[in-house]
């Protein structure tokens, strides 16, 4: 029998979940202006007093880095104390929650202010207040210390338990913090040592091409970040909810351990269009990022599989019937929908990642609006829905509440569903006709009285708005769902019983003793990374690109005087 | 079969599943595919992406070159918010090289219908090659953020069957025009050869001037600058010292020197 997690901790996991939940009413909010604006529906370059690229700042830095990582957070506490049956140390878990808080409320304060329009890649030579990049920096700083304090308990775990297999949840939290450790170190180089003092005026230019590079160092595989505790879920959650077990647990390992080696070395592919990089390093690097697709197609499999398990336990038969067994709509298992949904949005999502991946094919697609319609059928599909759906779960869990309206909790992941398809059908097809992403277009190109006047783009700006205003829909029932529930009365049958979060069975067990232990995956990841990116970061310094200088958002005079 | 999934098999099987091989099999056999085929491509077909260029021939301005018939070199200017040049005319059958560098922020560059799409970072280069062979507007859109008007920054590359060479329009010697007859310099100095109340603009670029002190100069770009900061600080030879100091900022004086370069 699971124990109860510790009172402290439950605090910081409901504050974990319930702050970023808080912030995520003005990033869906300016979600649905996007598209109103993109469309040319609001025409101004500001609405209710935010600006465009603020509220487009305030949209990626809220949804994309805060919500996504608090989540994580806050499911590493909860399995890494439930899984290794150990409490944590609540002063390193509540070090990392007033660390995350600070620099959350840092970065968001600066955004508002308007001081931070920069959007979430903050590329320079654009310049936002340094209070932004701190806090962006400090809120990762908090991140890292709760991997510290799962380090710990993990290794007292081994020592007690030798010869045990690690449980498949905790590979899969630690594989995301182990990605999440190594991929932000760079950029918190970028931040404190060259953003930071630029922005304060210590330092006079900045290498742009350097810190683009840094980023997008960290910029994919924080990608991996946000995947990986959705694909703890699908492997460890869902079957169980399905009624049958996982199918094969190797699979899980095999694909956290790949997710560890190759999350790193790719970030050359959001580089493809840029200059100052050998093609030879964006095509190794294009090679390692298709190589995740093995992970991904097996992992496809292996869900499949274990949900066809659990639909013929619940009666299903045949080649294809089964699928009719499945919990869909059913009210007790209301977080199914949520993971299922998710999973059917990620099918579209990895392929048409693997259009961007593929080279000289992202000449066709970049930075249109074909990127955001991708990425809104990966973050917006599994890690959203599954954000949304454990949130619940956990929240509702820990305060021993029952989950109200639940018929209109199974509805959110489908409405939502429905919502990104269309929205991302208006962007894909807007993409490959040239629409830039991030872009202000009800100003110019969608205004009948502009030179720039795209009438060509009127049917798929508008088919996004149809999409974004049916997602904004879907928030908007989810948030009645959890204020409902939270405003309700505990349940005494809840609270006789310990609360814990289900690990499914397997069904297919298998020993392959090289994916017992992370250190050879890590020590592969680390010598993968440098023989990808030590060449061109090197070709990148050894160029001696002239430092340029910073320049703010509204104006095309340099902040600073170079020498 | 030992790999159904149905109930009444009873114990799961021992050992690797052989399905899961084959999905394995399967997963590495349709990467290998897409890179077969992604190196095709690059490689057999010529789409590929921009490469590392020397960073020694940054340029400072737009311009369009001819480099042989229907064979042309543009190189774009991506500035906070506009090209340069922003429209630009060629004949059917075109081959460009197109150039692309920022003068401040990070802006982008796609050629809507074209495999040109690339990235404008300030002090480094990238270019791409493309073939117009239909006559067509081809538009040109900064698809990064660069700031507040990001969503004005665009262009126009027009393929058309009735001209025979490249012409461009926004280019800094044509802009240096404008501003020079915004600013009321063409009321003194002409275009033409003939001397004004200042001397002529025409072939001026270059030449050395004699000065009133006795004194020469190359007419440069240090030249023109002072004579119009300051005007009357060093007269030239044979012209009343009249010149009125005009407000006008760096990047006018840089557009003005570029007309007269083009003076010939």
């Amino acid at each position: 029998m699971k124990t109860e997690l510790q009172k402290p901790l439950q605090k910081i996991i409901l504050i974990e979940l319930l702050v970023p939940l808080a912030l995520l009413v003005f990033g869906s909010y300016h979600g649905v202006l996007q598209v109103l604006y993109r469309a040319g529906v609001i025409r101004a370059a500001a609405f209710a007093g935010i600006e465009y690229y603020q509220g487009l700042t305030a949209h990626g830095v809220i949804n994309a880095i805060v919500l996504t990582t608090f989540f994580a957070v806050a499911l590493g506490h909860a399995l890494v104390s439930q899984e290794l049956e150990s409490p944590l140390s609540i002063l390193g878990a509540g070090l990392s929650l007033t660390l995350m808080l600070l620099g959350a409320v840092m970065a968001a304060a600066m955004i508002f202010a308007g001081k931070a329009t920069v959007l979430y890649t903050f590329y320079p030579p654009l310049k936002a207040h340094p209070v932004f990049y701190l806090g962006l920096a400090i809120f990762i700083v908090g991140s890292w210390i709760a991997l510290y304090t799962w380090v710990p308990v993990y290794l007292r775990w081994r020592r007690n338990n030798p010869g045990k297999k690690t449980p498949l949840a905790i590979v899969g939290m630690f594989a995301t913090f182990i990605v999440w450790q190594i991929c932000t170190l760079p950029v918190a180089y970028e931040v404190l040592v060259l953003l930071v003092p630029w922005s304060l005026g210590w330092t006079t230019g900045i290498n742009v091409l350097l810190s683009r590079t840094l980023f997008w160092f960290f910029g994919h595989a924080l990608v991996y970040f946000w995947l990986l505790p959705i694909y703890v879920l699908y492997y460890t959650v869902l079957p169980r909810l399905a009624d049958g077990k996982l199918f094969s647990d190797f699979a899980g390992r095999f694909t956290f351990m790949m997710l560890i080696v190759l999350s790193t070395p790719l970030g050359l592919h959001h580089q493809f269009a840029d200059p100052g990089i050998s093609s030879a390093w964006k095509g190794m690097q294009m090679v390692l990022t298709l190589l995740v697709a093995i992970p991904s197609m097996l992992t496809a499999f292996t869900i499949a599989a274990s949900l066809e398990h659990g639909a013929r336990q619940r009666g299903g038969t045949g080649l294809f019937g089964w699928w009719q067994k499945l919990p869909f709509f059913s009210a007790d298992r209301w977080l199914f929908s949520y993971l299922f949904c998710g999973l059917a949005i990620f099918l579209f999502g990895g392929i048409t990642g693997i259009v961007n991946a593929s080279y000289s094919m992202n000449n066709l697609v970049h930075n249109t609006a074909w990127i955001p319609a991708h990425f809104h059928l990966t973050v917006g599909g599994p890690i959203f829905l599954g954000i949304l759906g454990m949130s619940l779960f956990l929240i509702t869990g820990i305060l021993k509440k029952p989950v109200l309206s639940r018929q209109m909790a199974v509805a959110v992941p489908y409405i939502w569903t429905s919502g990104t398809f269309i929205f991302s059908a208006g962007l894909f097809l807007g993409g490959v006709r040239g629409e830039p992403r991030r872009t202000n277009m009800g100003l110019t190109y969608l205004n009948p009285t502009s030179p720039s006047y795209r009438p060509d783009w009127w049917i798929t700006t508008h088919i996004g708005v149809v999409g974004g205003c049916i997602m904004g829909l879907a928030v908007l029932l989810y948030f009645i769902v959890l204020v409902r529930s939270l405003a309700g009365s505990r349940s005494p049958a809840l609270e006789r019983e310990p609360f814990f979060i289900p690990p499914s069975e397997l069904y297919h067990d298998e020993k392959v003793p090289a994916l017992g232990n992370f250190s050879p995956w890590i020590t592969a990841a680390v010598l993968l990374i440098v023989i990808s990116y030590y060449p061109p970061i090197s070709d990148i310094v050894k160029s001696n690109v002239k430092a340029t200088p910073g320049y703010r958002p509204d104006s095309p005079v340099a902040i600073e005087k170079m020498q | 079969m030992s790999t159904s999934l149905d109930p009444k098999d009873g114990s799961p099987p021992e050992g690797a599943n052989p399905v899961e091989k084959r999905v394995l099999l399967a997963a590495v056999f349709f990467t290998g595919i897409s890179l077969v085929l992604i190196a095709y491509a690059a490689l057999g077909l010529g789409v590929t992406v921009p490469t590392c260029l020397p960073n020694g021939t940054v340029f400072n301005h737009g311009s369009v070159t001819k480099l042989g018939a229907r064979n042309y070199e543009v190189h774009f200017l991506a500035k906070m918010w506009g090209f340069e040049p922003t429209h630009v005319r060629i004949p059917v059958g075109s081959t460009v090289d197109v150039y692309v560098t920022s003068k401040d922020v990070t802006h982008g560059l796609q050629i809507t219908g074209t495999n040109v799409n690339l990235m404008a970072l300030p002090n480094t280069i990238t270019n791409a090659r493309v073939h117009f062979d239909k006559p067509g507007i081809f538009p040109i859109v900064c698809h990064e953020y660069c700031g507040a008007s990001h969503q004005k920054m665009n262009g126009v590359i027009e393929v058309s069957n009735q001209v025979d060479d490249i012409s461009a329009e926004g280019l800094p010697a044509q802009t240096g025009k404008a501003v020079a007859e915004d600013k009321g310099c063409l009321g003194c100095h002409s275009e033409d050869g003939s001397t004004g109340v200042g001397p002529t603009f025409k072939g001026i670029w270059g030449t050395t001037v004699q000065l009133a002190d006795g004194s020469s100069r190359v007419v440069d770009a240090d030249f023109v600058k002072g004579m119009i900061l300051h005007p009357n600080a060093t007269p030239v030879k044979g012209f009343e010292p009249v010149m009125p100091e005009i407000p006008v900022n760096d990047e006018e004086i840089d557009q003005i020197i570029e007309y007269l370069k083009g003076l010939k």
